[in-house]
């Protein structure tokens, strides 16, 4: 897992990613230096946590992928059922382009059959 | 060019300047800048451009149309800075280098290139500079301390390297002044007197502040914490000109609303939120219906923001939900916060543009 994640981060706007458990337990983390892993393992915990119930709350079912768009930078949130793989990314990059490279990394974890 | 194919061109901008002046929004504004673009009249786009950043500081649609504007404008000075940063280096190739990512509103670029320029160039000022305004903007943004105490840091630091730059001391100046950091302001205020004695701007601003009050916070941190205090408590407004009109007048909102999902196939349900997370309007059903659902957004918008500002990433801007049956996609224009919520048959994509025009156009007519 830890592999799939250091290539993940060599693609261009990648700036790190981790595979979190809803509680915020950290899996496998390839971090860049701007980024501190118990800060991003507590900030996805909490938006995982808060949207899981809240879509659930309005009868809805739970998210597979949630892009967070901010001013300066983006998350993606990919949900593989038994974890999340937890993207950050810059603004600059083109959104497909690092979709494409996070699913492809979303789908060779879960052929890892790794059990969180 | 030939006299004839000038006329079609300024005839084409003529008929695209008043489609837009029919519909003035972030959008319209947005397509005739594309338009000039299209037929080189940069000075055209420009005008407008800066014309519509003023009246729509907040929009997405003009940013990006302003972004495109400037990367035609100055490819061939990004060419040459690449150039220089590669083959001839030094602390002036990177200052101007990230100074026009940063004018391209290519911010990652910037920093990076600044950052790089500190490191390898710590004596020269302009690299500071960069990185403190970036900050500075975010804090303008977002009105956070931890920025504005960085941003004054960058600041600072390129004081004492150049102590005699007068547009870094009169900005810093301005910071502190606007922050209530008065002791700060006059001492940079100041410092402009050592090497221009007679310059009035800075005698003006010494006089404004001099007729203040001393302020009873010991450190800056203690002074910016207070003021992100009363920012969060509402003492301070931010609120623009969308979310003035819309808090004022919910119900013109409510009956925009459903101009939203006649264009949406598999339209579920809108709900919008003001600055300080009140109801404003939701479509289908009343305000009532939807009282229970807005305060689930509720909770969705302040995790979100939360998260955003504890990652470091500025303030949010929106978020997609994708899952087996349908999207959720939560925005913030302007500190509205509006909520589409849309089933299994709506196409991504339809779903993406059809809310972008309904905010960066339908809102503001």
């Amino acid at each position: 897992m830890d592999q799939i994640l250091g290539s993940l981060n060599q693609v261009a706007g990648v700036k790190g990613s981790m595979v979190v458990t809803k509680d915020g337990s950290v899996v496998s983390e390839s971090l860049g230096p701007d980024l501190e892993r118990e800060s991003v393992a507590a900030v996805s915990s909490l938006i995982i946590q808060v949207s899981e119930r809240s879509l659930t709350s309005m009868g809805r079912k739970s998210f597979s992928q949630f892009i967070l768009t901010s001013a300066h930078g983006r998350m993606v949130f990919v949900n593989m059922d038994v974890g999340y793989l937890v993207v950050i990314t810059k603004m600059e990059m083109s959104l497909e382009q690092v979709l494409l490279e996070v699913e492809s990394a979303a789908r060779k974890i879960r052929g890892t059959g790794k059990r969180i | 060019m030939s006299w004839w194919s000038d006329f079609k061109a300024n005839r084409e901008l003529g008929d695209a300047r008043r489609a837009m002046a029919s519909a003035r929004s972030p959008f319209s504004i947005g397509k005739f800048i594309d338009r000039c673009i299209d037929k080189n009249r940069y000075d055209l786009a420009l005008e407008e451009a800066e014309k519509g950043n003023a009246e729509f500081p907040h929009s997405e649609a003009l940013t990006a149309a302003y972004k495109r504007l400037i990367r035609a404008v100055h490819s061939e000075d990004l060419k040459n800075g690449r150039n220089d940063v590669r083959k001839a280096p030094g602390p002036k190739a990177y200052y101007k280098l990230a100074r026009l990512y940063k004018k391209m509103r290519d911010l990652d670029q910037a920093i990076e290139l600044a950052r790089k320029g500190v490191e390898l160039y710590p004596n020269f000022e302009g690299n500071y500079i960069v990185l403190a305004d970036i900050r500075y903007e975010r804090f303008q943004r977002d009105m956070r301390a931890t920025d504005g105490l960085q941003a004054i840091d960058l600041f600072e630091r390129a004081v004492d390297l150049n102590r005699e730059n007068y547009r870094l001391l009169f900005q810093l100046a301005e910071i502190y002044s606007a922050i209530g950091a008065r002791g700060k302001a006059l001492e940079k205020a100041e410092m402009i007197l050592d090497f221009a004695p007679d310059d009035r701007n800075a005698v003006a601003l010494i006089e404004k502040l001099r007729q203040r009050p001393p302020n009873s916070f010991g450190s800056l941190k203690e002074l910016l914490d207070d003021f992100e205090r009363r920012v969060a408590a509402g003492a301070i407004e931010r609120a623009g000109a969308l979310s003035s009109r819309y808090t004022r007048n919910p119900d013109h909102l409510a009956r925009k609303l459903p101009g939203l999902a006649e264009g949406l196939l598999g339209f579920e349900r809108v709900v919008v939120l003001g600055p300080k997370n009140e109801l404003l309007a939701a479509h289908p059903g009343s305000g009532s219906d939807n009282r229970e659902v807005a305060e689930t957004f509720k909770r969705m918008f302040e995790a979100a923001i939360e998260c955003s500002l504890r990652m470091d990433i500025s303030t949010f801007d929106k978020g997609l939900f994708d899952a087996d049956d349908g999207f959720t996609y939560l925005l913030v224009i302007d500190q509205l916060k509006i909520a589409v919520v849309c089933g299994a048959k709506t196409k991504k994509k339809n779903l993406l543009n059809q809310v972008h025009r309904f905010v960066e156009h339908d809102l503001y007519l």
